[in-house]
């Protein structure tokens, strides 16, 4: 079942610059999809025209089916099903306390009773509990992100648009927002991501590259296969497979250290059989 | 003096930013926090137009002396309570208040030497009564927003009717605010860190009116991302109906205090008429 379909969707600034062109994307129910490439590509504006915040100025965008209008942006099952990470916590934490700006979604959905229980299961959830009473700008960076994820995850939407979540975290918090990706690919939920980070282009089953248009729509493991589309969408490329590069075994692409290892014995297993046998010609 | 400018402005932003959102003394379980919004907001309507319209300094100095025994009664410490009220006051007061000490024809009290400018009795005593009478409604006002979440201010909004529009408008400007104040104070610091030594006068307010420029920009938008981060999570314009909201004793007690207030101040007025 498709959750988005964008057909030819385009999008132009107020300035009359165009972030989007002819973009053609289709979601489906349950999978992880990672969009890359360079800054000012267009992806944030994608991410804010899949969740109704801006309206394409050209094409249609189709959630379930049903096309993203104008009323779409108010429509409480819209926001009941999508929730969307922004990229700067900042932006996103407004209210008094923690536990006010976690409840802000819920209790515009279901009410104040309703709205706070969920928004307390969140941070609970994400055991943030005792940073309910603080203030949001005396968190740490780590801390306010958990925050947002918390504001996110408090409607439990089905469908999750993330915009850089590893970005400016530290190793700990990144892993934990992995994790996290992790867990609600498991849970089977839809998650359009928008990253730079490498591990979290591992984590989705198919990748877009944009640079103002869709450039390739692929695997992780096809998009790792062309270097040039790595270049092209300003992504330093693992260590691991510059080196398989380097070793000339361009056909497999490794996605983790373990399958890396696999491939190398195979490899040089190869490379010592077709050695002997030219040994044993010559 | 460019300097000097910096760390008044910075000062000021930290205090503004802590004073106004931290609502440590709201989250507190002191008299006024419990009493209804609607009604303390009602209250303190009423008591800031009763002493804008005072014209006696010793009821003037009763009437101040109200908002601090509240402070007291509200856990809110005293010294915080007036270093808060007296911190805007000069800003203020002064502009109106110190050229008239000077302009008030009447008795003179001294002079100020080379300038021939003579400050009278009169205008004196109008300088301290304006300050005073100024000081006392701040107090008043100050006094609400210490003891009140914003939430709660909002739900009483809702329930005295205020339009959908005006509410909207307030809540848009809180929110937004805190990012503002933060989004200056950040980007003062960013500017302190790569200066070397103090500007002149005339520089420093060159490169304020450049900030101020800037600012203007990056708080248009963010502005924006802040609204569309509201409307993801199904804020959709509307104002949330007040729930929980009960009028209790000490609801009544206050408003029955408020008359009294204002029954004494009709009565003095006519009396030192």
């Amino acid at each position: 079942m498709k959750v988005y379909e964008l057909r030819n969707v385009g999008y132009r600034y107020p300035t009359g610059e165009w972030a989007l062109r002819g973009v053609n994307i289709e979601v489906r129910k349950g999978e992880t999809l990672a969009v890359i490439g360079p800054n000012g590509a267009g992806k944030t504006t994608l991410l804010k025209i899949m969740d109704a915040l801006l309206l394409p100025t050209e094409g249609e965008v189709l959630f379930e089916g049903k096309p993203v209008t104008e009323e779409t942006m108010t429509d409480k099952d819209f926001r009941k099903k999508v929730g969307f990470l922004f990229q700067s916590p900042d932006v996103m934490l407004f209210s008094a306390t923690v536990l006010d700006d976690v409840a802000f979604g819920p209790i515009h959905i279901w009410g104040k009773a309703e709205g706070s229980k969920r928004a307390l299961e969140a941070l609970k959830f994400l055991g943030i509990e005792g940073l309910a009473d603080r203030h949001p700008y005396n968190l740490s960076g780590g801390e306010k992100k958990k925050a947002s994820i918390a504001a996110v995850l408090s409607t439990e939407p089905e469908v999750l648009l993330l915009d850089e979540p590893t970005r400016d975290l530290d190793l700990k918090n990144r892993n934990f927002v992995l994790d996290m990706i992790h867990r609600w690919k498991g849970e089977g939920r839809t998650v359009v991501v928008v990253t730079h980070d490498l591990r979290v282009i591992r984590l989705a089953d198919r990748v877009y590259v944009m640079d103002g248009s869709v450039i390739f729509e692929g695997s992780p493991r096809e998009l790792f296969l062309r270097p040039e589309l790595i270049e092209r969408a300003n992504l330093d490329a693992p260590e691991i497979i510059k080196l398989f590069h380097a070793l000339g075994i361009h056909e497999e692409v490794p996605m983790s250290v373990e399958e890396a290892a696999e491939i190398l014995i195979k490899w040089k297993r190869e490379q010592s059989t077709s050695k002997s046998s030219t040994l044993k010609e010559f | 003096m460019g300097g000097l400018l910096e760390s008044t402005a910075r000062e000021v932003l930290e205090f503004t930013t802590e004073a106004v959102f931290s609502e440590r003394y709201a989250r507190k379980n002191g008299l006024l926090q419990r009493a209804d919004p609607r009604v303390k907001l009602l209250s303190l309507l009423t008591l800031v137009t009763v002493v804008v319209s005072l014209r006696n300094i010793y009821v003037i100095l009763f009437f101040y002396t109200v908002p601090l025994v509240f402070a007291f009664l509200s856990h809110i410490r005293v010294s915080d309570f007036i270093k808060r009220v007296w911190f805007f006051i000069p800003a203020f007061t002064g502009l109106i208040a110190v050229p008239s000490i000077f302009m008030i024809p009447g008795r003179p009290v001294f002079t100020i030497p080379f300038t021939g400018w003579s400050a009278s009795w009169e205008g004196l005593t109008w300088a301290v009564l304006f300050t005073l009478r100024v000081a006392t409604a701040v107090s008043y006002a100050i006094l609400f927003t210490m003891t009140t979440r914003w939430k709660d201010f909002v739900s009483a909004l809702t329930s005295l009717r205020v339009p959908g529009a005006v509410i909207t408008i307030t809540t848009l400007a809180y929110r937004y605010i805190f990012l503002l104040a933060k989004l200056l104070l950040d980007s003062m610091h960013a500017r302190r860190s790569r200066l070397a030594g103090d500007l002149g006068l005339v520089e420093s307010w060159k490169e304020a009116g450049k900030h101020m420029g800037a600012t203007f920009i990056k708080a248009n938008s963010l502005g924006e991302e802040v609204y569309y981060a509201m409307l993801a999570r199904g804020y959709s314009n509307e104002t949330l109906r007040s729930e929980g909201l009960k009028i209790e004793k000490t609801d009544y007690a206050l408003a029955v205090f408020t008359l009294i207030l204002l029954a004494l101040a009709v009565v003095t007025t006519e009396v030192f008429r």
